[in-house]
């Protein structure tokens, strides 16, 4: 029981913490190791069309939507509970904010503020599904999602929304500060407003614990259905959110848009759970797997690759990242 | 079957000594023994899931090897029924048998005909009137436990291990199995039939095999015998725990805990507290009678019985994870909400749960995290926390695990699951006193800890109530019990059976209490 006998050596301890600090670094940060190569690779080969400053505020352009919505599916997935509706939340979004603006003529944060309050009452919606009926999460957003597609459908007729949209409302997205695009703030802001919450709040600590054992979470005292309730309204709200920037983008709205972004937000948000904190869904590795997908995939696309190329890659790159997480995480516990 | 000279070790501790049994054709032979004398391991070594040191068991003259288990057993004519049955409840009376004897087949598919016809075969030789393509969820409890004798039956089994499978019904139901048994001993079956309720047994079992502490301490034919001598055979003579060092040492106690600095004892003479906790005609089974005790500040009350025995529901209803049928329990004059943990724990309860693993650590997350998992910081919501700031919390961490002497030492934000179990209690236990609760209630707060880490709780368990908690802990270990508790609450069927203070608060007067005996 004493102390000095179950201590190795402060020789092999050092080199045993220096192993395992290494193993811990190079989990934590891999996917910006990635993110640097990709670019440098792309830099060196593609230097006059890749490594520009158009190119770089395009990603961030392109990626604004897809990295609020994957930011969206991170904060079910913390409590251990899926949420598919997210995508057809997007398209609902969109549809409601660009037929306010542009057919009933409402300002635009008018328009804003209702999108977002219908986000967070389907996510509240989601919610009482899952924490008062107790239905299977993914089953239940499945239902939610296709019955959100449908409303969409019948709330636009399913046309697209175009005309004529105030510069005020898309300047939100089209504007640059210092050469840094504004969808990049957003998407920055919001990052780090999530890793705040869950990082440094007692309510995120409480939303790990639900995910990662429930029963002792409730048993401690947790409020495990307030906290997954909570978790499922701001995946609303940000699923919204991610419909007006959407919107302000494109400039109108397309009953199509949206629905190819759910799996590659979710494979965002699953890659990101392999670094930063290795093993937990996180902002800013969740970020982080945006930027390596899109950049790997525009690279690519510099090459000529066909559109489909983002598919293979999103799948390839998501594979290849749980089974390396897989394989560390079982040698590292025995 | 025959069983002659087990022998097996836990490390330094013997759990089986030298022990020999055998089961005639046509006998009930019933097993007997406090929790941990022994019972379970020696199943376990029957059903070939131990690696016993030596000795050896033989089925119908045949030599079983280490190791023999499932459909190789069975073949040789031994099978075990379990508490929890093991049938699918969905599944038809039939198919149930058919899962582990084969389904008939007709053309290379499952013909449901024949299954039936040989289902209806199985359980008639038996004498069970069942409908073969009955869902197993619409039988009554004794009938179910038939339907997986009668399945083993079917599987030529001769011997059958029944191991505990009354403890969960009604005493109507229970004789009614009893007599199907009984009845189905003219087949040649033989029973190993393991209980802690003696009652049931007379009239039933053929002969009686006691264990303690690992040996084999009676045998005998069951006419010779009445309540009284059962008991005191399966109670260790023995006086006092604190008088009789070499039992508690050979218990696995470690030199710290029996130094520890407390005549438990004395406490309650040195003045015990106000009454914190009232509890009142609690029933926490369908058809047990309600119970009702108090429990002072500064007290450590035990509740303690047979597995089985309800002490285990009632700790888990004041911690909050069980809603009891009936019954109020108040803290202070203040109800407490039952069956609302997260309410319970706003009054300043806290609760250190029995399954370590599934409902005491989330292992993924850190030790720190788990340390401060909710955002209580206090008694009541005055302590409660928005913001947590890494830095300061690990400080604070550190100091609660050198505080509990956590092993190895080391960072704090090292993943839960990378501590035994031992030291995972401990985490969980410093959680629980963190907020210097008024109640602290403990599940069986050392099942599965290590010597060093169950002294540590134990501490900790007396430091929480020399601050004046009022601690309730269960316990099926009677030592433990002896010499962490006040107060001793023996259950015995879902009410409490016997008090136990002071003097007569030892092991064996626990241990017969537990039985319905007197002292």
């Amino acid at each position: 029981m004493t102390a000095t006998q179950e201590q190795p050596t402060p020789v092999g301890r050092d080199r045993a913490a220096r192993q395992v600090s290494f193993q811990n670094l190079a989990s934590k940060y891999g996917l910006i190791g990635v993110l640097v190569i990709e670019i440098a690779v792309f830099a060196y080969l593609k230097p006059d069309t890749f490594f520009t400053l158009a190119q770089f505020q395009s990603i961030a352009l392109t990626q604004a939507v897809v990295a609020i919505l994957a930011l969206g599916a991170v904060m079910p997935l913390v409590v251990g509970q899926f949420d598919v509706s997210l995508a057809f939340q997007l398209g609902l979004s969109q549809a409601i904010c660009a037929k306010l603006i542009i057919e009933n003529g409402l300002s635009w944060p008018v328009a804003g503020l209702i999108a977002i309050g219908v986000g967070v009452l389907i996510g509240a919606f989601n919610g009482f599904l899952v924490c008062v009926i107790r239905l299977n999460s993914f089953i239940a957003t499945l239902g939610t999602g296709t019955l959100v597609l449908g409303i969409t459908g019948w709330y636009t007729d399913n046309q697209q929304i175009t005309g004529q949209l105030p510069t005020t409302f898309t300047d939100l997205t089209r504007r640059t500060v210092a050469d840094v695009p504004l969808t990049m703030v957003y998407v920055l802001v919001l990052m780090l407003v999530l890793w705040i919450a869950f990082e440094y709040t007692s309510w995120g600590r409480e939303a790990h614990a639900t995910g990662a054992n429930p029963r002792a979470a409730y048993l401690a005292g947790v409020r495990v259905d307030r906290v997954t309730w909570t978790c499922f309204i701001g995946a609303g709200a940000l699923a919204a959110f991610s419909g007006i920037v959407s919107v302000s983008i494109l400039g109108a709205s397309s009953p199509s848009v949206g629905l190819g972004e759910l799996l590659p937000a979710y494979a965002a948000a699953f890659l990101g759970a392999t670094c930063i904190r290795p093993g937990r869904f996180n902002s800013i590795g969740t970020v982080i797997a945006i930027l390596v997908l899109a950049v790997g995939i525009t690279g690519l696309q510099l090459f000529g690759a066909q559109p489909y190329v983002r598919d293979l890659f999103n799948g390839a790159a998501l594979l290849i990242a749980i089974t390396f997480a897989a394989l560390t995480s079982r040698r590292t516990r025995t | 079957m025959k069983v002659e000279g087990l022998t097996h070790s836990y490390g330094p501790v013997r759990v089986l000594e030298d022990v020999s049994f055998d089961l005639r054709p046509g006998e009930v032979h019933a097993l007997l023994g406090a929790n941990g004398a022994g019972k379970s391991t020696l199943i376990k070594a029957l059903a070939g899931l131990l690696s016993y040191d030596s000795g050896s068991i033989e089925v119908r003259g045949q030599h079983v090897p280490r190791h023999t288990t499932g459909h190789a057993l069975n073949q040789l004519g031994l099978a075990f029924v379990h508490q929890d049955l093991g049938l699918v409840e969905e599944m038809t009376i039939a198919e149930n048998i058919a899962l582990e004897a084969g389904y008939a087949h007709k053309w290379g598919l499952i013909d449901f005909k024949g299954t039936a016809r040989a289902g209806r075969k199985a359980t008639s030789e038996l004498g069970l009137d069942v409908d073969p393509n009955a869902p197993v969820a619409s039988l009554e409890q004794d009938e179910k436990v038939m339907v997986a004798v009668a399945r083993a039956f079917s599987l030529h089994a001769r011997a059958l291990v029944l191991d505990e499978v009354s403890s969960s019904l009604p005493s109507p139901e229970v004789t009614r199995l009893l007599e199907t048994i009984k009845k189905t001993t003219s087949l040649g079956l033989g029973y190993v039939y393991v209980t802690h309720r003696l009652d049931e047994l007379f009239g039933v079992a053929d002969r009686v095999t006691v264990l303690r502490d690992g040996r084999v301490v009676l045998t005998s034919a069951m006419a010779d015998l009445d309540k009284a001598k059962i008991v005191e055979a399966i109670v260790e003579p023995k006086a006092d725990p604190h008088t009789d060092g070499a039992a508690v040492m050979a218990r696995g106690w470690s030199e710290s805990d029996s130094a520890a600095p407390h005549p438990p004892h004395a406490e309650v003479s040195s003045g015990p507290g106000d009454v914190l906790l009232d509890v009142t005609d609690l029933d926490v089974r369908h058809h047990g009678a309600p119970l009702s005790f108090e429990v002072r500040a500064g007290e450590v009350v035990a509740l303690c019985g047979l597995i089985g025995c309800g002490a285990k529901e009632v700790a888990r209803v004041l911690g909050g994870d069980l809603h009891p049928r009936l019954g109020t329990v108040e803290l202070e004059s203040a109800p407490l909400p039952l069956g609302n943990p997260a309410a319970i724990r706003d009054m300043g309860c806290s609760y250190v749960p029995g399954d370590r693993q599934g409902e005491g650590v989330v292992g993924q997350l850190s030790i720190r995290e788990n340390l401060f998992i909710t955002r209580r910081g206090g008694q009541g919501r005055r302590g409660n926390q928005v913001f947590r700031v890494p830095k300061a919390e690990r400080a604070l961490a550190q100091e609660l695990a050198d505080s509990v002497t956590l092993r190895p030492a080391g960072s704090v934000e090292r993943p839960m699951l990378t501590l035994s179990g031992g030291n995972q209690q401990k985490v969980v236990c410093a959680r629980a006193l963190r907020t210097s609760p008024r109640l602290l209630v403990l599940d069986d707060p050392t099942a599965g800890v290590d010597i060093g880490s169950r002294a540590q709780v134990h501490k900790l368990i007396r430091d929480a109530a020399a601050e004046g908690s009022a601690v309730v802990f269960a316990s099926t270990d009677y030592d433990e019990v002896a010499l962490l508790a006040d107060r001793a609450l023996v259950m015995v069927g879902g009410t409490i059976a016997a008090e136990l203070t002071g003097q007569q608060l030892t092991a064996s007067n626990v241990a017969r209490a537990s039985y319905g005996e007197g002292l």
